[in-house]
């Protein structure tokens, strides 16, 4: 992947660096500048002010800041400020020393720099003479509170999940490993939108080259403006046009931990709860906080309920297909009858039949995303009218075939992740299926096992560690080992078999087990 | 392939076991009256041991040479003659292919239903091998592992499964004909294994050089000999002295096989059949390619793909028509020449080759030094 | 990045072949429902040389949707004719414009007649090669004809053919009938040993009931258990009767449970005593004696009393009385099986050629067609070990009326 975005710098152009646009010191110029740059744009708010004889200007962005700390901290300490007589340089120094009680204190020389700190939630002093602006973090934009994961419910584990905000986010992450191993690298992503992109690593685990991967990848992501964490993350995927995602989210702080723990990367994105993972092996899809949580009985006979489910779900309506199309001396007696029965009143072949139900379930489910919560409950009378007992009684398909759908749809909702993938490969089997019976469902099989087999996340093959197998990394994989088990030995990512990742022996901050 | 791509000797192992498997699923010792019944167990057990002696001169080539592969190496000793060497070894990849299908196609004909059209059956499965091909080998390797994974315990499973059907009287007494058709169906069998030939192709891409590869055939060796036995023991115990009456005893004795819900369990038996199958095909059509890149360039490869794809399936169904006497014989024989060829004379030209270059070499720098000598003393 | 082209290109041109070859084959494609399920077919001896086939098809109408719903029989038989079996079924397909589907096939019933006239291996070898022929088909033999045996209906399963091969499987664990199914056929063919196919027959009996399909006037058919049917190298011999195929069970070793109704001596007082046998376990032992050999058939089971029809209860004594009726009863019909089946007809059933050419391959070897008259040269020795280890709940024989 490193090659090929190295490439594609050569390739294309190379554009030369945008110049920066110094601060000149004249107050005027300055501010019509800025004003320039933000337009017609009404919520960029200039307060003239005169300080110790000097003009002065603070400058924000109204609905970004505090007001009230803005006026008591940062506008009538300076109103009140005396000192007639000093240089305006030495007055501004004075200002961000002794005046002005913010946390974050940055001091910028070029325009570039001052707006981005406006937009993002800082307030700015300017002064007449002064070639360089004071700026202090006085962010108070309303955000959404921390609430339960959406996408990630467990029954037992914490209940925040990640928010829009992404100092909040980091915080959350540092409250849960008070390590200072635990390191947060900021960069800014988005030509337009300058969306702050935050890596979150522990640096004595986590690989050098990996780390550069990904350092690199983002930098040379050629995108103008970047909404959420799923704009960026194809840029982080090895592999283009392929089913699986090798870069994937989470939007549980505690996930993260244990993912960074392993010595992965969390790439949080400014904007959006969910947080990129990096790598992403395949395994972890049958992954969730619960399973670490529960007895490790339990959670091992989960995981095999999640495998199953997830067979089941891409292969069950092909085999049902297959079977009945093409294979019916498989059925044992009494569901040959009932399988007759129903094949005898409809008037589709079993592999449209198919194909109908489930793409009307994919319609119905996407009007229930879509559509108004409010009237969101129409959508499931409608859906059981038309794929229920009416459907079935109307003769257009037979009862078997409601019964296989409900049973793939609900084991498809046990892996949500993997909600993409399978819905696309239970298509595909369909139609193998139908076409060539049981033996195209097993070339089809055996063709999506090699590629998956093909797939590399960032030199760490995609189905570690069942192929290439680990016996030892069985006791995280389709059972969970008892944490007497699972805490003996610290598992790292890119120490997984088969993985080409270098060892970091230059690591400065690597420890040693 | 890549010598980034390498895979380890574990995963050699499945992948010529399942390569292995996809044939001895299918093994009609009927035609070739030889050896059957509790002789052909005996005479499993001495392929085995001759598989290991047979991959001797490989083992022999890769110590000497470093785990190079036998196709550049030709290149090396003979320059533009290693293309003769590129070339055999595709053509030897492609005739392989064809007889598998040419198998497949019979198999298809006697015993599938007729509802599934037999082309495309046979043109998808070329297909899906070719597209598999282009994933590389460590894809194909980590396939192979989890489907040989799959295709034992399907067998043992269906060992289990007909247990109650089987008894000890269908097993004839053992040498009830003598020795010699022990020994002729071992050696009828040999020819036949086409990892053999294969093995020299597969020395750059296996972690840890010859030793590995050692470790590859042994495991190799042993493991397809249990997986033989197991198939026998099945059809045996299952048919008795039927097994020597029928084309595909183990596949027979399967369709007397149900377990609860799955009232026939040959269209399972097939499927991981076919799943073996597909991986030797992607096998064969990965060192295919290789070997047509290496002549061609890699631009050759995917329109030599679409070409082999059509030509496989092709022969494999106009071949699979015609009689299945004769044409096995010359199967045979085909099989051995390949085997002479490119597991034990081969090797054993290019590490002759080797020893004479190096030789010369040796020559010709003493008698320079010499000659020096003589012209430092003067 | 060149290899993703390259799998792309393949993958889209393999999906527009398959896409256009195929999709007009799903239309036209023949469904199950276009085609009758078979569950039991039956070979009578037809017009000339052929052979007039019945076959018992669901009814795909009179179902309900569920066997076990089902109210009333599911199946139709229907005649057809030909000159072999496979014509016979496709005249079926010209007759009705539906065609067969023999994969959940449960039994094939032969005639009698037909049985004597044709070999196993001629009229059973469609569905030996047919990919849709299944080992497990049970087989039988009717005395009369095999259309009588499919037109018996039935009262406890929807497909009649499922009563008939349940009553083979209770038949033959209780020592009424051997079992024997198309894989036993294929065996036997192979010349490891001879096979025996249970007999069945049909009987019109007054008929009490209200239902059933099959009423001719007051009467109804019922299929009973009636023996073994010998087959010579696939050719029929001879028959056993329902004693001595119980006594073939245990000279083989196929015997799950039996009983047996032994009359008691008069200086025992008389009466019947009711026993099960169990465990059965069968030791057939080979000797070489010149140029034949010497059997040794040993047979040790365990006995369970069921009822004792007698004026006292047993005493210890008594018990080993029973244990030796019992073993000379097991000895009498297996004594009877082989003088049957190898002495009469030269059917080697028990498996006994295989066993010598086991234990002693220079006996068979070179003269295998010569071994049924060799057989009955053979010399048998039969022991019998049966013990009572059960004897119930005892009870007051002074309760029990003077017989």
């Amino acid at each position: 992947m490193w090659d090929n975005v190295q490439k594609r710098n050569q390739e294309k152009k190379i554009s030369p660096p945008k110049a920066s646009t110094p601060i000149k010191g004249i107050l005027m110029d300055d501010l019509v500048q800025l004003r320039t740059l933000f337009g017609v744009s009404a919520d960029l708010t200039i307060r003239r002010l005169t300080v110790c004889g000097y003009s002065a200007a603070v400058v924000s962005i109204e609905g970004m800041v505090d007001r009230h700390i803005m006026a008591n901290a940062v506008i009538l300490p300076m109103t009140g400020l005396s000192g007639e007589g000093q240089p305006p340089e030495q007055l501004m120094s004075r200002i961000r020393d002794e005046v002005l009680g913010f946390t974050d204190l940055l001091q910028v020389t070029t325009m570039e720099e001052l707006t981005n700190l406006i937009t993002s939630g800082f307030a700015a002093v300017l002064m007449d003479g002064v070639p360089f602006a004071v700026l202090g973090g006085l962010q108070a934009f309303m955000i959404r509170g921390i609430n339960e994961p959406s996408t990630e419910v467990t029954v037992r584990g914490s209940r925040e999940g990640f928010t829009e905000a992404i100092r909040v986010n980091m915080s959350m992450i540092r409250r849960r490993m008070k390590t200072p191993e635990l390191t947060f690298e900021m960069l800014s992503v988005g030509d337009s939108s300058q969306t702050a992109v935050c890596l979150c690593y522990m640096r004595d685990r986590v690989s050098a080259s990996l780390l550069n991967d990904v350092r690199a990848h983002l930098q040379d992501c050629p995108l103008d403006v970047v909404l959420e964490s799923g704009y960026i993350q194809p840029f982080l995927e090895n592999r283009q046009r392929s089913l699986f995602a090798s870069v994937d989210t989470t939007e549980r702080p505690d996930t993260l931990c244990g993912k960074i723990a392993e010595g992965r990367i969390g790439v949080m994105v400014d904007g959006t709860p969910f947080v990129l993972v990096v790598p992403y092996l395949f395994v972890e899809h049958f992954q969730s906080m619960d399973d670490y949580t529960q007895n490790p009985i339990y959670a091992s006979f989960i995981r095999i309920v999640k495998y199953v489910a997830f067979f089941i779900s891409i292969l069950l309506p092909g085999l049902y297909v297959a079977v009945g199309t093409h294979h019916p001396e498989m059925f044992p007696p009494t569901l040959l009858m009932t399988f007759l029965n129903s094949d005898h009143s409809t008037p589709f072949p079993l592999i449209f039949e198919a194909i109908l139900i489930h793409f009307l379930f994919e319609i119905m489910r996407e009007a229930g995303l879509r559509f108004p919560k409010s009237v969101g409950h129409a959508v499931s009378i409608v859906g059981a009218l038309v794929i229920g007992e009416s459907a079935v009684r109307a003769g257009i398909i037979g009862a078997p075939m409601v019964i296989i759908v409900a049973l793939t749809t609900l084991s498809s909702f046990v892996l949500p992740t993997l909600y993409g993938p399978i819905t696309i490969l239970r298509f595909i089997f369909i139609v193998l299926g139908g076409v060539l019976g049981l033996y195209g469902v097993v070339l089809g099989t055996v063709l999506f096992l090699c590629s998956i087999c093909a797939m590399n996340v960032d030199s760490i093959p995609y189905l570690a560690p069942i192929s290439p197998f680990s016996l030892k990394a069985m006791r995280d994989v389709f059972i969970r080992a008892d944490w007497r088990i699972l805490g003996r030995r610290r598992f790292l990512v890119q120490n997984v078999v088969g993985s080409k990742i270098p060892d970091d022996q230059d690591n400065p901050n690597r420890k040693k087990n | 392939m890549t010598k980034a791509s390498q895979i380890s000797p574990g995963q050699l192992t499945a992948l010529l076991l399942t390569s292995r498997l996809a044939v001895s699923m299918t093994f009609a010792p009927t035609l070739h009256q030889v050896s059957h019944g509790s002789d052909y167990l005996l005479s499993a057990v001495l392929h085995g041991f001759l598989i290991l002696l047979a991959a001797l001169p490989s083992l022999w080539f890769a110590k000497r040479t470093d785990s190079a592969s036998p196709l550049e190496y030709a290149y090396i000793l003979w320059g533009k003659g290693g293309a003769i060497v590129a070339a055999g070894y595709g053509l030897a990849c492609l005739i392989y292919q064809v007889m598998d299908m040419v198998w497949f196609s019979q198999f298809f004909v006697t015993t599938l239903s007729p509802d599934i059209s037999r082309t495309v059956l046979c043109v998808t499965l070329a297909a899906a091998a070719y597209a598999a091909a282009f994933y590389g080998l460590q894809a194909v390797g980590r396939a192979a592992a989890l489907v040989f994974f799959t295709v034992a315990l399907a067998i043992v499973f269906i060992l289990i499964v007909l247990l109650p059907d089987m008894e000890l009287i269908h097993f004839p007494p053992f040498l009830y004909d003598g020795t010699r058709p022990v020994i002729y169906g071992a050696l009828e069998e040999l020819p036949r294994t086409s990892e053999l030939v294969l093995l020299g192709l597969m020395l750059p891409y296996i972690h840890g050089g010859y030793k590995s590869l050692g470790k590859a055939c042994l495991g190799f060796g042993i493991g397809l000999t249990a997986c033989a036995l197991i198939i026998q023991i099945t059809a045996l115990g299952v048919l008795g002295d039927f097994s020597g009456m029928v084309l595909f005893p183990y596949y027979t004795a399967v369709t007397a096989a149900k377990a609860s819900l799955l009232q026939r369990m040959d269209v399972l038996a097939t499927s991981i059949w076919l799943a073996a199958l597909f991986i030797k095909t992607a096998f064969l059509a990965m060192l295919y390619l290789n070997c047509v890149g290496r002549l061609a360039g890699a631009k050759a490869r995917p329109p030599a793909a679409v070409i082999s794809i059509v030509l496989v399936a092709w022969l494999g169904i106009w071949l699979g028509d015609m009689a299945l006497q004769w044409e096995r014989q010359i199967i045979w024989i085909v099989s051995t020449v390949l085997l002479s060829l490119f597991a034990v004379l081969l090797p054993l030209a290019l590490i002759g080759s080797d020893f004479l270059r190096k030789r010369n070499l040796r020559c010709s720098e003493s008698s320079e030094a010499q000659h020096e000598s003589i012209q430092g003393h003067s | 990045m060149k290899n993703g082209r390259s799998i792309s290109l393949i993958s889209f041109l393999l999906f527009l072949v398959v896409g256009i070859v195929m999709l007009p084959s799903c239309r036209e494609k023949s469904q199950i429902n276009h085609r009758v399920v078979v569950t039991a077919i039956g070979i009578d001896a037809g017009e000339e040389e052929g052979c007039r086939l019945s076959i018992q098809v669901i009814e795909v109408l009179k179902t309900s949707g569920s066997l076990t719903e089902q109210e009333h029989n599911a199946t139709s038989v229907y005649k057809t004719e030909g000159l072999s079996v496979a014509s016979a079924l496709k005249s079926f397909v010209a007759a009705s414009g539906r065609n067969v589907y023999i994969l959940h096939n449960k039994i094939i019933a032969l005639g009698m007649d037909q049985v004597k006239k044709q070999s196993l291996q001629s009229m059973l070898d469609y569905f030996i090669r047919s990919h849709e022929g299944r080992p497990q088909v049970d087989m039988a033999v009717c005395r009369g004809s095999a259309m009588d045996l499919l037109e018996v209906p039935s009262e406890s399963t929807a497909v009649p053919s499922e009563q008939i091969a349940q009553m083979l499987e209770e038949g033959s664990q209780w020592g009424f009938v051997t079992r024997a199914r198309i894989l036993d056929v294929e065996r036997a063919l192979s010349g490891m040993y001879d096979i025996g196919l249970p007999i069945i027959r049909v009987e019109e009996e007054p008929d009490d009931s209200t239902s059933g399909e099959s009423d001719t006037g007051n009467s109804r058919k019922s299929a009973h258990l009636d023996g073994t049917a010998l087959f010579r190298n696939g050719i029929y011999a001879g028959d056993l009767d329902p004693e001595a195929t119980r006594g073939l069970l245990f000279a083989r070793g196929d015997l799950e449970q039996c009983l047996y109704v032994l009359e008691l001596p008069e200086d025992m007082g008389g009466g019947r005593v009711t026993v099960s046998v169990k465990n059965a376990h069968t030791t057939i032992t080979v000797t070489q004696k010149d140029s034949t050999a010497e059997f040794a058939i040993q047979v040790t089971c365990d006995a369970e009393i069921l009822e004792e029809y007698m004026p006292e209860n047993l005493g210890n004594s008594q018990i080993a009385t029973v244990n030796a009726l019992l073993s000379e009863a097991i000895r009498q019909d297996m004594n009877a099986a082989l003088e049957t089946s190898i002495g009469q007809y030269g059917c080697d059933v028990v498996g006994l050629k295989r066993l010598a050419m086991k234990r002693y391959p220079e006996l068979v070897r070179g003269r295998e067609e010569e071994w049924p008259d060799i057989l009955k040269e053979c010399a048998y020795s039969l022991s019998v070990d049966a013990r009572v280890t059960k004897i119930g709940v005892e009870f007051d024989a002074s309760s029990i009326p003077a017989l």
